[in-house]
C-alpha cells in the first residue's frame, strides 16, 4: 500500500480560528487506494475542520492538504474533481426527485452524458427503493437521503471520498447497510476518510483508526493491531488524559 | 455547469409558491389596471374632441370675422391624450392639463382638469397646490406594477440565494464539487431574473392585447417602441432588487435574517426615501400660492398699474386721443406683468419639483419612474415641453394675426394694439392651429440618460460588493 501515492494527504496541517482556538494542529495523514481512515474524537476535536480543510471549504493556517496528489488550496477546482463528499445530513433539494437530485449534482461533478438507466442503477446500488427514484426528496427518511448522498458520491467516481459523520442518526439496519456500500467503493480502490463518533462501526469498516484530541491525531492504530486492543478503552483513555505531546 | 445549476434554480423558483401567488397578484393588477386606464382615457378622448371641436369653432368664427369681438375667445390648449401614460403616469395626473391662451393679447393660464360623472371634463384654474403636492403612494400604470411588486418579488426570489442553500445544506455539497463561487452567484441572479422576466413580459403582453382589443387605444409602433424601452428598464431595475436580495443573503447568516433586512431595505428604498422628500413642501423654501391665490396677485398687478398710472390718466381724461395712447401704451405693459407673475410661479413649481426629484434620485425606485417616465414622454417632461409648445404656439398665433393685419415685422406678442388687426375674412387654412407634437424619441432617451447612468451605477456598485462578499463567503 506504502508503495502507492496516497490519494487524500495532511501535510502538517494546522487550522487556528479567528477567534484563536486551534481546531487542527499540524496533522500528518495519509490515504491510500483502497484505505478507509476512521477519523474518531468528541465534539470539536477537529474532525470535520479537517474534512473542511480537505474540500477548501476554509484555508489551512499552515500545511497543505492534498488530493490526488493536487494542492487544494492552490488549485482547489482541479483538486475537487478527485473528491466525493457526504455529510452528515444530506439535505438536498427538495422540491426534485431523487433521480433529479443525483441528476444535478452528477453533472456538477463532471457527468454530463449519463443515461436515466444510470442514476437507476446507482440507486439499486445504494439499496434505495425502486419507488423512491421518481419521489420528491422532501419526503425522505434520513436513512433514504443518506443513501442518495452516497449514491451522489458514487456517481461522481472520484477516488477520493470524504464522510463526515455519515452514519449518525441512522437506525442500525441502515447504518449497516452503508457500510456495506463503503465496503464495495474501497474494494474499487477509493481512499474514503470518515469522521465518526461510532467505535464500533470504525473499528468494524476502518483499515486504519485515529483518535482526535483537541485538534492533534494522538492515537493511530491499524486494522491487524486493534484485533489485539480493546478500542473502546483506548478511546476513553484518551479522553480523559491531558493532551499527549507527540 | 452554470447552465444545470440555472435551470435547476429556475423551476425551483418558478414552482414555488411565493412565485406562484405573486404571478396571479401581479396578472390580476394588470387586469385591473387595463381596465381602469381604459375607461379614463377614453374619458379623455371625448373629453379631448370637445375642446378641439370647440377651439374649431372659435378659429372658423376668427377667420370669417376677425374683428367680431365675440370671436376674441379664449382657446383651451389642451395635452393630447396618450397611451404611454399606461406605461408611466407620473406627474401626468397631478401636473396641469392645458392652457388658456387668450388668441388676441397674449395670455396663458394654467388649467386643471376636473370631470363630471358623464365623463366630459372641463377646465377650470388651479385652486390647490395639487402640481406640486406630495407624490401618491398609488398610480395604476405599469411603472407601479414593477416598482413596488415586481421589485418585492425581486427581493423575495433572491434574499435565501446563499443562505437557503447553506440552511438546506447543499452549499456544501455543490462546493465539494469544481464548482466556481462566481458561478453560484452568477446563477442565482440570472435565475431570479429570468424568473422575474415571465411576469413581466406577460404583464406587457396581457397590457397590450387589453388596449389593442378595446380598439380606443391606436397601438402605433412608437407605442410598441416605448414599451420595448421601459422593459429594458424594468430590467434594469429590478436588477438592484436582485442584487439587493444577493447582498442580504450574502451578509447574513439566516434566510430569516435575510429576508428582514431584504424588506427593510426594499421598504426604505420604494416606500419610504420616494415618498418623503414630499413632506420638504411644507417648508417655507418650497412654499408656493394656489393656482387661485396666483391669478389674485395677477390682478393685484393690474391694480398695481391702475395706481400707477392714476394721475396720468386722470389729466388726460378730457383728451381722449392722448387718453387711448396712453392705453396703448400701458396695456401691453400690465398684459406683459400679468403674464410674467403666471409665468413666474409656473417656473417656480417646475423647479421644486425638479428639486425634489434631485433628493429622491438616492432611491433606485424614483430613479427608475423618472426614466420610465421620461422614456414614455410623460411626467414633469412632457409638461415643460407642452408648455414650451403652447407658448411657441400662442406667440406664433399673435404674430400671424399681426402680419395679416400688415405689421410686418411683429415683435412682442404684448405689443399690440387690437384696433390694427384686419377686418377682413381670413384663410381658415392659413391660421396656426394647436396640436400637441409628440417629444422627439432621441429627446426622451437623452432625457432619461442620467437616471439610467444612476440605475446602471446602482447595479456595478452591487454586483461588485456581492461577488466579492460571496468570494469571502463561509460555505460551511
Amino acid at each position: 500500500m506504502t508503495n502507492q501515492q496516497p490519494i487524500l494527504k495532511a501535510d502538517d496541517l494546522s487550522k487556528r480560528y479567528e477567534d484563536g482556538v486551534l481546531a487542527v494542529d499540524h496533522l500528518n495523514l495519509n490515504i491510500y487506494p483502497g484505505e478507509v481512515y476512521c477519523l474518531l474524537g468528541a465534539n470539536g476535536a477537529g474532525k470535520t475542520t479537517t474534512i473542511n480543510l480537505f474540500l477548501n471549504f476554509i484555508p489551512p493556517t499552515t500545511g497543505t492538504c492534498y488530493v490526488n496528489g493536487i494542492d487544494v488550496t492552490k488549485d482547489p477546482l482541479e483538486a475537487k474533481k478527485y473528491v466525493s463528499f457526504v455529510s452528515e445530513n444530506v439535505m438536498l433539494y427538495g422540491n426534485f426527485t431523487a433521480r433529479q437530485n443525483l441528476d444535478f449534482f452528477a453533472k456538477l461533478g463532471g457527468k454530463t452524458n449519463l443515461a436515466k438507466s444510470d442514476y437507476y442503477q446507482v440507486m439499486r446500488r445504494v439499496s434505495l427503493q425502486e419507488k423512491a427514484f421518481e419521489q420528491r426528496v422532501k419526503n425522505f427518511s434520513k436513512g433514504m437521503r443518506q443513501k442518495l448522498g452516497i449514491s451522489i458520491a458514487v456517481i461522481k467516481d472520484a477516488p477520493g471520498i470524504l464522510l463526515d459523520e455519515p452514519t449518525s442518526g441512522l437506525d442500525p439496519k441502515a447504518a449497516e447497510e452503508f457500510l456495506e456500500i463503503l465496503e464495495e467503493l474501497k474494494k474499487e480502490g477509493k481512499a474514503i476518510l470518515m469522521s465518526t463518533h461510532d467505535i464500533f462501526r470504525a473499528k468494524e469498516i476502518g483499515d486504519r483508526v485515529g483518535i482526535m484530541k483537541e485538534g492533534r491525531l494522538v492515537m493511530e492504530r491499524t486494522r491487524e493491531e486493534l484485533q489485539y486492543e480493546d478500542l473502546v478503552k483506548i478511546y476513553i483513555d484518551y479522553m480523559k488524559s491531558e493532551p499527549l505531546k507527540i | 455547469m452554470i447552465k444545470y445549476m440555472l435551470k435547476r434554480q429556475v423551476v425551483e423558483d418558478i414552482l414555488s409558491l411565493t412565485f406562484l401567488i405573486n404571478f396571479v397578484l401581479i396578472l390580476g393588477v394588470v387586469l385591473a389596471f387595463s381596465l381602469i386606464f381604459l375607461s379614463d382615457y377614453r374619458g379623455q378622448l371625448a373629453d379631448y374632441a370637445v375642446k378641439s371641436a370647440k377651439n374649431e369653432r372659435t378659429l372658423r368664427h376668427f377667420s370669417e370675422d376677425p374683428r367680431n369681438a365675440n370671436a376674441y375667445a379664449n382657446m383651451q390648449l389642451v395635452m393630447k391624450p396618450r397611451a404611454e401614460r399606461f406605461i408611466s403616469l407620473s406627474y401626468e395626473d397631478r401636473s396641469p392639463q392645458g392652457f388658456y391662451f387668450r388668441m388676441l393679447s397674449y395670455e396663458l393660464r394654467v388649467l386643471s382638469r376636473k370631470e363630471d360623472v358623464s365623463g366630459i371634463g372641463w377646465y377650470i384654474p388651479v385652486t390647490t397646490r395639487e402640481f406640486i403636492s406630495p407624490p401618491a403612494f398609488f398610480s395604476p400604470d405599469l411603472t407601479f406594477i414593477v416598482q413596488f411588486l415586481l421589485s418585492f418579488l425581486a427581493v423575495i426570489l433572491a434574499f435565501n440565494a446563499v443562505t437557503g442553500e447553506k440552511e438546506a445544506g447543499t452549499l456544501r455539497l455543490i462546493y465539494s464539487n469544481p464548482a466556481k463561487r462566481s458561478h453560484l452567484v452568477a446563477m442565482k441572479y440570472l435565475s431570479a431574473m429570468l424568473t422575474l422576466g415571465l411576469p413581466l413580459l406577460l404583464s406587457l403582453i396581457i397590457a397590450t392585447v387589453m388596449l389593442e382589443v378595446s380598439s380606443i387605444v391606436p397601438l402605433a409602433s412608437g407605442f410598441l417602441y416605448n414599451l420595448m424601452m421601459f422593459a429594458l428598464l424594468s430590467f434594469l431595475y429590478l436588477s438592484v432588487f436582485v442584487l439587493i436580495g444577493l447582498f442580504c443573503s450574502t451578509v447574513t447568516r439566516t434566510s430569516r435574517h435575510s429576508l428582514v433586512l431584504g424588506l427593510l431595505f426594499w421598504l426604505f428604498l420604494v416606500v419610504i426615501l420616494p415618498k418623503s422628500p414630499g413632506l420638504l413642501l411644507n417648508l417655507k423654501r418650497f412654499d408656493v400660492p394656489t393656482g387661485e391665490r396666483i391669478e389674485s396677485l395677477v390682478e393685484k398687478t393690474s391694480q398695481d398699474f391702475q395706481e400707477k398710472y392714476k394721475k396720468e390718466a386722470m389729466a388726460l381724461r378730457d383728451n381722449e386721443e392722448a387718453f387711448m395712447r396712453l392705453v396703448n401704451r400701458v396695456g401691453p405693459e400690465v398684459d406683459q406683468a400679468r403674464q410674467g407673475v403666471r409665468d413666474q410661479y409656473l417656473t417656480r413649481k417646475i423647479a421644486i419639483v425638479k428639486t425634489l426629484r434631485k433628493i429622491n434620485m438616492i432611491s433606485p425606485a424614483s430613479l427608475y419612474e423618472y426614466a420610465t417616465s421620461s422614456v414614455a414622454g410623460t411626467g414633469i417632461f412632457h409638461f415643460e415641453n407642452f408648455w414650451n409648445q403652447a407658448r411657441q404656439f400662442g406667440n406664433g398665433f399673435i404674430s400671424f394675426v399681426k402680419q395679416i393685419s400688415g405689421d410686418k415685422e411683429p415683435s412682442s406678442p404684448f405689443q399690440f394694439d387690437i384696433r390694427s388687426i384686419t377686418n377682413k375674412p381670413i384663410d381658415y387654412n392659413a391660421i396656426p392651429k394647436f396640436e400637441e407634437k409628440e417629444i422627439r424619441p432621441g429627446e426622451r432617451i437623452k432625457e432619461a440618460l442620467p437616471y439610467v447612468a444612476l440605475l446602471a451605477l446602482y447595479n456595478l456598485f452591487l454586483f461588485t460588493f456581492v461577488f466579492y462578499k460571496f468570494g469571502r463567503y463561509d460555505v460551511r
